[in-house]
Formats: C-alpha cells, structure tokens, sequence
C-alpha cells in the first residue's frame, strides 16, 4: 500500500470498549441466574410435570364451559374500556402541565412528571391489591387500578410529543394574538390529537392483558373465574379459559393496532 | 410609526444578537432587511412583536389606543375612517392615542397589540391538519371570546371577513381543502389570507419565500406587495436574495453580526449601487445565490 496513504491514516479505534461491553453483559446474566438459583437441569426434570398439565389442560378443554367465560371475558374488556378512557381523560390535562414547551415553569414540569412517574412504576397488580383492600373485591378496584396505571402511560407518552411538535404554529398563534387556550386548541391539540389517540388505544391493548390477570388479587375479570378453578384443579376449565383469553387478545390486538397504524 | 431605540439582545445562552438597533420605520413603507444567516435579522422582527423579548431598549409604536391596544398608524384620519366602515358603532371620540413601548406591555394588552401585527413565516406555520377556513378564522382568535375560539364558534361576520380575504389572494376555491393538502405557495397564500383576517397594520414576513420555488417566489412577493399597496400596510420582510429586495421593497436596511451597517430608500439609488454597497453587509462579493431571477 502506498506509504503516504498509510501515514495519513487515522490511529484504527481500540476495541477495549466493545468486548469489555460484551463481558460486564454477559458477567450480568451469568451471576443473576446463578443467584436467583436458575438451572436447566430442574427444567428438563420437571419437564413431565409440565406435560402431565398442559394435557389436562388442552387434551381436551372444556368445550362445554366456553360459554361461561364469555361473560367474565367481556367484563375483562368492560374493565379495559373503562380505565383506559378514565385514564386518558385525566392524562392530558397532565401531559400539558408536563410539557416544558407548553408551560415554562420548570418547577411545575419537574413535579408533575415526578408524579407521573410514581404513578407509571407501580405494576397494575399492585395497585389493584391495594384498591381491593380499600373498595372491596370486585371489578371496580380493578377500573380504577387500570385507570390509575394508564393515566401514567398515556400522560407519559403525549407530554413527550407535546414536546416534539412544530413550534412554529405555536409562535404563529402567538403572532395572532392568541392566549395559552388558543395556543392549545390551535397549535397543540391538532398536531398530538392522533398520537394521543394511538396511545391511548394502545393503553387499551395493554389493559386488556393486565385486566385479564386482576382477578387474581380479587380485581374482578377472567382472572377470578381462571383462579377458582386453578384452586379446584380442574385444569380443563383452566384450559378453556386460557385459548379464549387468547384469541380476545390476538383479536383486540390486531383491531387496535391496524385503527392506530392509520392514525399516525 | 415604529420606532426601535437602543435595542439590544442577548439570548440566556450567551449569544448576541442585537446590538444598538436604532430604527425608524413609517407607515407603508416596505422594508427589506438582508444580511447573512444569523446576523440577527429574525431577532429584530420577533421583538417587534414580542415573541422574543429585549434585553434593553425600547420599541414604541405611535397612536396607540389605550382603550383597545389598536393601532391606529401615522394617518390617524384614515384609519379612523376605516374603523368606521368596519364598525358603524365606532365611537372616535373614546379614542385615548398614546405612544406605546412594546417592551413594557404584558398580558391580554400585549396579546392585543399582537393582534395588530401580522407575521409569516419560512415554513407557513400553517395548522396542517385543519381546513384552509378554520387556518384563516385563526386570524380572528383575538377578537373573540375564549370560549368561541375553543370551539370554533365564529361569528358569521368573521366568517365572511376570512372568505374575503381568500379572495383576495385568488385561494377561495380551496377554503373547505385540510390546509396539508396544499402545496407550499399555496400555504403562504393561506398564511397571508390569516393576516389579512387578522386585520394585521404591519406584517413581519421572516424568510417568506425562501421555501418556495422560483416562480411560486414571484407570485407570493406580488401578494405581499398588493396587500400592501392596497390597505397601506407596513411592511418588514427578512429576504435571502437581494433582486426581491431591489424589485419590491422601498427601502433596504443591513444587518450584519447584530447591527444596522446600512439603510436606504431604494429610489434615491442605482440598483448596480446598491449591489455594490451590499458587499459591506455581506463581508463578501454577491454571487449567483445571492439572486432568484438569472439578471
């Protein structure tokens, strides 16, 4: 090679940093499985066990109980509707106040997106244990769970696009004379509208598969009728339970996300 | 009138943009000002109405009425008289006409001096996803109540001020179009129409045809220049080529790095001299970029 061309040349990168990357990762999941007491062996020995039960469970299911489910599985849904559209509702009001393009007030943006975060790191599950102990068991500490936990999604997301759209029709609304309210109708919402839309159907996907496991802290939902026959172990109610709260969600998924594709 | 005194600007992250503007401007006069990017031009036009603040200074519009925060120009006579025709109630002799310093106003009296002066922009900033006639009714938010523009509840009057003013620059035929569906001149015409409804007696004009093509340029210029002309607005536009400048403003103003190192009325020049002149504000020789047309 021309020795010029060799002199002009950079000094080639180190690697130091790529492989000491690949290492710490590795060290990560090797010593967590190690300490969590992870091991194959106990797989592959239980592993008749787990056949033994998928075989009471689908070999056959009880086709006969499917029409019990239907109306645990709608209320699963009823459930989703309710706490994704209650949380949505409350959600932009506080992505507004979240939004450091919207409100300048960095102390207020600060603590309602601490609040907000508080909100979005408590698992559905958790929240719903806690409101079954305060409303009772029954679907409605499950809504207000799934609201709480979806007002925390969807707030989240929309501030965070409030924050990326073109601020030049806002200082267009400005130039108008426009206040704080016109700046919102004109120049916010039309620009987020379908973004808050989106995330606010896909709460609803993400509440439908939560919903469907609130029952099981007494949240009301399939996840109840699922754990009282898991306690009676009679796994062929169990099986129906699951193949149809697959498909719901298969089918809920698939709708919602296609309506969202086309928001955007 | 409008008058810049001593205004000067720093930006919180220690940028200077403008240092010592002195500047007199007086109704219907159509001022271009050129200089480099960042020179400071769009600052200017942004403290004319506030969108960015000084960091001293002052800039004082002339009859002002403080009842209302309307603007009533240098032809005060004239412009009552147009008040008049807008308004058969119009009452003159409520009329309280000061000078007002721009920078001290805060608030509702703020957004309604605002309201006085319209603004376009390089990329329209339009609302794309609303129809051409709600873009133009939006020229119209500071003349209602809250309530009706968060509703979009205007009244049939200012619906009709905003079809008139889609007239007037030849778009009427796309009021019902959602305002993405244009193409960019088209946009600026939108844009130029809220103005218009907006009642705007001067109009800042940052880059207006600088995301335009050449011919669409042409005839966004023309619209400018024709609503000028025909209400007596007063004009301020940021231009990147100076044959727009020699073509259709009365007056040329330079800014180079925050400074006003030049200002003349075009007509008491020769255009090759004016060329020649710019070479000072741009701190080199004008070339081929410098111009839209090819002479």
């Amino acid at each position: 090679m021309n020795p010029e061309l060799i002199k002009k040349l950079p000094k080639k990168p180190s690697k130091i940093k790529f492989y000491s990357t690949i290492g710490l990762v590795a060290a990560i999941i090797i010593s967590s499985a190690l300490f969590s007491g992870f091991s194959f062996l106990d797989i592959i020995r239980n592993l008749k066990f787990a056949f033994r039960l998928i075989d009471s469970m689908f070999f056959p299911p009880a086709w006969s109980y499917a029409d019990n489910v239907i109306k645990p599985l709608l209320q699963t849904i009823q459930m989703a509707i309710a706490g994704s559209f209650i949380g949505a509702v409350f959600a932009f009001p506080a992505a507004l106040l979240a939004a450091n393009n919207f409100i300048k007030i960095k102390w207020l943006n600060t603590s309602v997106r601490l609040f907000l975060n508080f909100f979005r790191t408590i698992p559905a599950l958790v929240l719903a244990s806690l409101f079954v102990a305060i409303f009772g068991i029954g679907s409605f500490a499950g809504i207000v769970a799934l609201s709480i936990f979806s007002f925390g999604l969807i707030s989240k997301m929309t501030y965070e696009s409030i924050e990326a759209i073109d601020f030049g029709q806002v200082e267009a609304i400005i130039s108008l004379g426009g206040n704080k309210f016109n700046i919102f109708r004109y120049a916010i919402l039309p620009q987020v509208l379908p973004q808050y839309m989106s995330y606010t159907l896909y709460a609803f996907e993400v509440n439908v598969r939560a919903a469907a496991v609130l029952g099981y802290v007494g949240a009301g939902g399939i996840g109840q009728t699922y754990q009282i026959w898991l306690d009676l172990r009679r796994f062929d109610r169990v099986g129906i339970i699951i193949i149809i709260s697959f498909l719901a969600v298969l089918i809920i998924d698939f709708i919602s996300s296609s309506i969202r594709r086309r928001l955007v | 009138m409008i008058k810049f005194v001593n205004v000067n600007k720093t930006y919180p992250n220690g940028t200077v943009a403008l240092i010592d503007i002195n500047l007199e401007i007086s109704e219907g006069e159509f001022v271009a000002i050129l200089g480099l990017s960042g020179a400071g031009k769009s600052t200017m036009l942004r403290t004319l109405n506030q969108i960015i603040d000084v960091t001293s200074g002052n800039i004082y519009f002339n009859n002002v009425d403080i009842n209302t925060y309307e603007m009533f120009g240098d032809n005060v006579e004239k412009e009552i008289a147009r008040q008049k025709a807008l308004n058969p109630e119009f009452d003159e002799t409520k009329l309280n006409l000061q000078v007002i310093d721009i920078t001290k106003v805060k608030g509702r009296k703020l957004r309604k001096m605002r309201s006085n002066i319209g603004m376009i922009f390089q990329n329209f900033n339009i609302i794309k996803r609303m129809s051409v006639i709600q873009n133009v009714l939006s020229g119209r938010i500071s003349y209602n109540p809250t309530w009706r523009t968060i509703l979009g509840l205007f009244p049939k009057k200012d619906r009709e001020i905003a079809l008139e003013a889609l007239d007037r620059v030849d778009i009427l035929e796309k009021t019902y179009h959602r305002a993405s569906d244009l193409s960019g001149g088209q946009m600026q015409r939108v844009a130029i129409a809220r103005s218009l409804a907006q009642n705007a007696k001067i109009l800042l004009a940052d880059e207006p045809v600088a995301s335009l093509d050449p011919i669409t340029t042409f005839e966004v210029m023309r619209f400018l220049k024709k609503i000028c002309n025909e209400d007596g607005i007063t004009m301020i536009a940021n231009l990147h080529h100076v044959d727009l400048a020699l073509e259709y403003a009365t007056r040329i103003v330079g800014v180079r790095e925050g400074r006003i190192v030049y200002d003349i009325q075009v007509k008491d020049k020769d255009d090759k001299q004016i060329i020649r002149d710019l070479e000072l504000v741009y701190g080199r020789s004008l070339s081929h970029d410098d111009f839209v047309g090819d002479d």
